[in-house]
């Protein structure tokens, strides 16, 4: 199978448009972790212990699926107070996960460009 | 979810699971795992594309082992001198960028003719800003005088550097001593210049993501933006990027040439040469004399590009010269296929019918091609691939080397370096075949290739990029800290790594590259301790070693090699 047609979405008149593969969450998260790596270094660790159960869980039973990143996204957004719910997070600590994982989210809207 | 082993399909994995299988059965039935299968590889024998064993491919030292120390180590006998680190003078109120990444060494003789190996101009890049390291402020909303600290800090540097009588490399003051950075002005050249898909810009300012590059026949540097995009986005609470003010991303994210000789060179932004996230650029010539060009777009699931130019190299001709990388054909590799594909507007119907969802086009015209490069090698049928990162080209057989270096995407976490070669060994030609060279993981030492360089017997040398969160770590523990790397490329051993160096803690060795006689062998060490959580909590002290002293990214001088004939060459032209 090659980049073809298959890669892409399909444009109005059915002819092929860009696009890259589809794209996996831990491809994702791997994707997040270098781009903070090299711009907040500092914060990589804590990035990663944080968002790295949430994406395990919404992949494996959160059904958590996407053609793009962007779709992805809405995913993790659509799944994201079930598993604060889970994890037993209120108030300030509820608010301080969606505010981190609303940063990814942001990135990861426009991260196949 | 990093280290799990997962088994969705993907249009590479397919096409590496395949080749490998062909492989084993031409080995002699012996199936060979795939790169995608995280333990009990076997290693992928490569003799399939390479000549008869050559004299030379024995590494010149004893192996180090994997180490996790803040140190460079280096294998007996040899030895490093430390040129330049980030904030050393290169000149009055200049200095030395961040991040060194690529180097290549230019004989101080070499407009004359010559090939000196003790005497040059050595261009470095400076990839990109660590700001806790240099202006100490984590809270991520920068102040101007915070920002200017960065972009002072990225692109490239010019340095004299001398081999003393005593064996022993220093820098030197001289009047071509310059830094480009993040406030230089540069030009953009080639088709895209001046169109709709830069904002009609030609002169934009500075130069960022300087990763790797390579050097042309005609004595120039080509630096390479890569991660152009960290840039914009804000760098406040809620924000991920560098946030820089007035920061135009379709002014970056290309090849930028420079004469390393000429202080008042403007340097050049090469749009014929595509906008992506470029690795480095490998260069040789046709028959004829056209340049031939292999890039790698440095992205998950991107494609290796081919650029052919119209004009012909003319020894000494220096103004025809810097006019070969303005005018051209980009393709893009199918590696289903064998095949490159030319990402090219007139004649590529699908390109001028590609819409986007909301039915606009995706291209008007070969500006548009050439700026959304990555697009329009998707949308013609190349092949992503996992990370394209350096490609060299072997000096004697002329076969392609391209070091991928992982894709989380499906399970190839330690990546492999391939090996491409032209149809009957022609660099223009339309179509070529490829096996894998090596397989990154614990049974061959080695995870994450990155640079790569040649000597003249053949033998590959190779530096990896284990992201700095997992060095040392999980499935990456078996390699400790980033490390250089040998390979024979024919013989018995070919294939096999054997280790030559380890870096300090968290760095990325980067940009190898030799003295014309291979006595000395140029090195950056890129981020060490970059993962330091404060100025209080510095997780490297390099090269101070002091247990205080935050880290600095430098460039050094190897020796102990014992070299070649000066007269044999290590590039492919």
């Amino acid at each position: 199978m090659r980049g073809d047609g298959a890669t892409g979405g399909g444009g109005a008149d059915g002819a092929p448009t860009g696009g890259s593969p589809r794209p996996t969450l831990p491809g994702l998260l791997d994707d997040w972790l270098r781009t903070v790596t090299r711009t907040r270094p500092w914060t990589a660790a804590e990035e990663e212990d944080r968002l790295t159960p949430f994406l395990r869980w919404a992949e494996a039973e959160g059904g958590v699926e996407g053609t793009d990143a962007a779709a992805l996204a809405r995913g993790l957004e659509a799944a994201l107070p079930a598993w604060i719910a889970r994890m037993g997070m209120e108030g300030p600590e509820a608010e301080a996960f969606q505010g981190a994982v609303g940063t990814f989210l942001r990135w990861a809207e426009g991260a196949e460009r | 979810m990093a280290d799990s082993n997962r088994s969705e399909s993907s249009p590479w994995r397919d096409l590496v699971r395949c080749r490998i299988s062909r492989r084993g059965l031409l080995a002699g039935g012996a199936a060979a795992a795939g790169a995608f299968l995280p333990l009990g590889l076997r290693r992928v024998e490569a003799a399939e594309l390479t000549a008869p064993p050559q004299e030379g491919t024995r590494p010149p030292f004893t192996p180090i082992r994997p180490t996790t120390e803040d140190r460079l180590v280096l294998p007996q006998g040899y030895r490093y001198d430390l040129l330049r680190a980030y904030g050393d003078p290169i000149g009055p109120g200049i200095e030395f960028g961040y991040n060194a990444d690529f180097t290549a060494f230019f004989p101080i003789d070499l407009p004359a003719g010559g090939r000196s190996s003790t005497d040059g101009l050595l261009w470095v890049n400076h990839e990109y800003p660590n700001p806790l390291l240099m202006h100490g402020n984590r809270r991520g909303e920068k102040t101007p005088e915070e920002e200017e600290i960065e972009r002072r800090g990225v692109g490239g540097s010019v340095i004299r550097v001398r081999r003393g009588s005593d064996g022993r490399w220093s820098y030197l003051d001289d009047p071509r001593n310059r830094r480009m950075d993040g406030r230089t002005r540069c030009i953009l050249t080639g088709p895209a210049a001046g169109s709709e898909g830069v904002r009609g810009a030609v002169e934009v300012v500075g130069s960022v993501g300087n990763c790797s590059g390579g050097m042309t026949p005609w004595g120039t540097v080509l630096s390479c933006e890569e991660n152009f995009q960290d840039y914009l986005p804000p760098a406040g609470p809620g924000g991920w990027g560098y946030g820089w003010r007035d920061y135009v991303e379709e002014h970056h994210g290309w090849v930028v040439e420079v004469d390393p000789f000429d202080p008042d060179f403007v340097p050049r932004k090469r749009t014929a040469l595509g906008r992506f996230r470029h690795e480095n650029v490998a260069i040789r010539l046709t028959p004829d004399g056209r340049v031939v060009a292999y890039q790698g777009d440095d992205k998950r699931n991107s494609c290796v590009y081919r650029f052919v130019s119209h004009g012909r190299y003319v020894p000494g001709d220096r103004e025809a010269n810097l006019r070969l990388l303005d005018s051209g054909t980009l393709y893009a590799a199918d590696f289903g296929e064998g095949r490159w594909v030319a990402l090219d507007y007139a004649s590529q119907p699908r390109l001028r019918s590609a819409r986007r969802p909301d039915g606009s086009f995706l291209f008007r015209n070969q500006a548009d091609v050439l700026v959304e490069a990555r697009e329009a090698a998707l949308t013609l049928g190349a092949t992503p691939v996992d990370r394209p990162e350096d490609i060299e080209i072997h000096p004697r057989t002329g076969d392609v080397y391209i070091a991928l270096t992982n894709n989380t995407d499906h399970g190839n976490f330690h990546g492999q370096i391939i090996r491409l070669r032209e149809r009957d060994n022609v660099p223009d030609a339309a179509t070529f075949d490829w096996d894998i060279f090596a397989v990154g993981g614990p049974q061959s030492g080695f995870s994450s290739p990155d640079n790569l360089v040649f000597d003249p017997h053949g033998n590959l040398w190779m530096v990896t990029d284990i992201t700095s969160n997992r060095i040392g770590r999980g499935i990456h523990a078996f390699q400790g800290n980033n490390a250089m790397f040998f390979f024979a490329t024919e013989g018995p051993d070919a294939g096999k790594a054997v280790q030559f160096a380890s870096g300090p803690v968290e760095c990325e060795l980067t940009g190898p590259w030799w003295t014309p006689d291979g006595t000395t062998l140029f090195l950056s060490v890129q981020h060490p301790g970059e993962e330091s959580r404060s100025l209080d909590a510095l997780t490297s002290h390099w090269p101070a070693n002091d247990g205080r002293s935050v880290p600095l990214p430098a460039v050094v001088a190897i020796t102990g090699f014992p070299g070649w004939d000066p007269r044999l060459s290590y590039h492919a032209w």
